[in-house]
């Protein structure tokens, strides 16, 4: 259950060219468009059947011991259970696992690679030198380790927010009158009700990801999201999900009411104080599509300890924790309270008409 | 170390020096009419009185104070009391001078401090001087307001002089707990080395406060926000009122605008007999 693609031409392996958002051949430089695709190779129609066939039958078996063989080589193809796309260890072929992709595991959508390898190496060295706190050894960047494309599984939710909300509001005037400054305050009894709805709200469902690393790398541009098809995978590693949409759902929850919350808020305006009184909010999932999407894992080597970053595979965005140098935290501290120091000094003999 | 023994003892002379000089002066001192009314709002006997606390001030302190009244006057206050520390100033030398002028288009009163009470009697003391007899001036107790006058120019001539003493603050605040419920004084007291220290406070903390917020954002910020995911065009607000309940006022009296005609920047200056002062002044 093997999927690969080889190109019609010379018959090389075939992967996802980010670039050209095409499958190219990098021996004779043939691109065939990923929709387009129709030229299979003879083992690839098998293994686009039983791709099918999987589908409905449904036969996947979590934990299941599959082993997957090397179309190329016939090396036995070493995977964890998670992977779904992967490169052949022994000849570098690009390999899609079709029957981990199927059934409850066909991923709905995808957004494809817009930033190739050479890219993103250039625009992480980029990010290090930017880096105000990094120390000097880090921002030059030598020591990347690997980087690594992979499509992560993401559940993308529509949802439903609905919010109620009373405030106690007031409206503050002041004006001065016989000696007297008067401050009136007015009092008003505000109320909210909303109906919201969210689109493709992303929720990490990979166990190896980090949760707060993955909501960092958002937001991903929707305009740019296909329907799945295999193709879009030859050349990086992909994941199953570990997680359903129902288990995932508290964590999105928990997200939308505080931005529910946040909505009622903002249509409270023109007065000066708010105090919300009580306020409800509910949650509820119209829809959840498997999504997977493309992010740069960078591995970085920094004095015997390893650094992690991601990277948006789409926009460029990096997170991930870079190593503070001490000294340069110090310097930052001593410039700017002696800058904010000077200005205080200044204004103070300038309110006290000189030093005395 | 021999060359500061040397020093040391050559001002020891001079101190010495001028111990001598200066005795004499303040031998006549005693003489000094403390009190002058040519406004007559002290009746003899509160005269006899504040004459008396006078000479026991100065017999405690060495300094003279010197209470003056007036109808009216062809010159500011500040001039007069200027005029007046110049025909007196031999006998005076160390000397805080308080005039209270009755005069209907020039209400008001007026403090200076002289020589070593130029130091210790600041203008931004004197303020505070001011600030405590106020209140008594405003409602014509005089006699009250020049006993609260002595009590503060007590306090203060016995503390360490503003320019080089640094822990007023901290005094000042001792002393209002005790004397008045009005503490804004002791802001204005702040010695200049103890603003350069609350500055040199602040300046630190927005420091730390904005490299820690660089530092936490180093590894990236959550960007995405709930309009990124909103679908506007299918948002509603459902209900929505805003019910006006009441309204409630509060007023309180305007500040007063501070009469500083004792001159310069807050009342100090240097008289036409070459006199320099410190003072504060307003009307009442």
């Amino acid at each position: 259950m093997v999927i690969q693609y080889k190109c019609p031409d010379c018959g090389a392996d075939m992967a996802f060219n980010a670039k050209s958002g095409t499958l190219s051949c990098e021996s004779c430089g043939k691109t065939l468009p990923v929709i387009e695709y129709n030229e299979p190779t003879d083992e690839t129609v098998e293994d686009f059947e039983s791709f099918e066939t999987q589908t409905s039958a449904g036969t996947f078996g979590e934990g299941e011991a599959t082993q997957y063989q090397c179309n190329n080589c016939g090396a036995v193809l070493i995977t964890d259970k998670d992977t779904t796309a992967t490169t052949c260890s022994f000849c570098g072929a690009a390999m899609i696992l079709g029957d981990r992709l199927s059934g409850q595991m066909a991923p709905a959508k995808v957004i494809p690679f817009s930033i190739n390898k050479e890219d993103a190496v250039q625009a992480f060295r980029k990010w290090c030198k930017n880096g105000l706190l990094t120390p000097k050894g880090f921002a030059t960047a030598e020591r990347i380790k690997n980087v690594t494309g992979i499509y992560v599984p993401f559940w993308l939710y529509d949802l439903n927010g609905q919010g109620e909300a009373h405030a106690d509001c007031t409206h503050v005037h002041t004006y001065e009158a016989n000696d007297y400054i008067y401050t009136e305050t007015k009092h008003y009894d505000v109320y909210r009700k909303v109906d919201l709805n969210y689109n493709k709200v992303p929720v990490d469902a990979s166990e190896k990801m980090d949760d707060t690393l993955m909501d960092k790398l958002e937001p991903f541009h929707y305009d740019n999201l296909k329907d799945f098809n295999t193709p879009y995978l030859a050349g990086y590693l992909a994941e199953k999900y570990n997680y359903t949409d129902a288990e995932l759902f508290p964590r999105v929850k928990d997200r939308i009411n505080g931005y529910v919350g946040d909505y009622i808020r903002s249509t409270i305006h023109g007065y000066s104080s708010t105090f919300i009184r009580n306020e409800w909010t509910d949650v509820k999932q119209r829809n959840a599509s498997y999504t997977l999407l493309p992010i740069w894992m960078i591995c970085y080597d920094y004095k015997d300890s390893e650094h992690i970053f991601a990277m948006n595979g789409q926009t460029g965005k990096i997170v991930g924790k870079p190593p503070l140098s001490k000294g340069k935290i110090a310097a930052w501290i001593a410039g700017i309270s002696g800058s904010v120091f000077l200005i205080l000094e200044i204004l103070t003999i300038i309110s006290q008409g000189g030093l005395l | 170390m021999n060359r500061w023994i040397h020093k040391l003892t050559g001002v020891l002379f001079l101190a010495f020096l001028f111990l001598c000089i200066s005795a004499p002066k303040v031998a006549y001192a005693s003489e000094v009419t403390h009190v002058t009314d040519d406004a007559s709002i002290f009746t003899d006997t509160e005269k006899e009185d504040l004459e008396e606390q006078c000479n026991q001030f100065y017999e405690s302190n060495n300094v003279n104070v010197v209470i003056l009244t007036t109808n009216s006057i062809d010159v500011t206050r500040k001039e007069y009391m200027e005029a007046y520390y110049n025909s007196m100033d031999t006998v005076l030398s160390d000397a805080v001078i308080l005039l209270i002028n009755m005069d209907p288009n020039d209400r008001g009163v007026e403090l200076q401090g002289y020589e070593s009470c130029e130091y210790t009697l600041s203008d931004d003391r004197a303020e505070a001087v001011l600030d405590a007899i106020y209140p008594y001036l405003k409602d014509g107790a005089y006699f009250d307001s020049i006993t609260e006058f002595l009590q503060e120019v007590d306090y203060y001539v016995n503390l360490e002089p503003t320019t080089t003493y640094q822990h007023t603050e901290q005094d000042n605040q001792d002393y209002n707990e005790d004397y008045y419920a009005d503490s804004q004084s002791s802001d204005s007291e702040t010695s200049f080395a103890a603003k350069s220290l609350r500055n040199l406070a602040i300046a630190v903390v927005m420091a730390v406060v904005i490299v820690f917020i660089m530092a936490y954002n180093s590894g990236g910020r959550m960007t995405a926000n709930q309009s990124v995911y909103l679908d506007a065009s299918h948002s509603r607000i459902l209900g929505q009122y805003d019910h006006y309940i009441r309204t409630t006022t509060t007023r309180v009296p305007k500040p007063k605008p501070q009469n500083n005609s004792g001159g310069g920047f807050g009342g100090g200056g240097v008289s036409s007999g070459g006199h320099s002062h410190s003072g504060a002044g307003r009307s009442f």
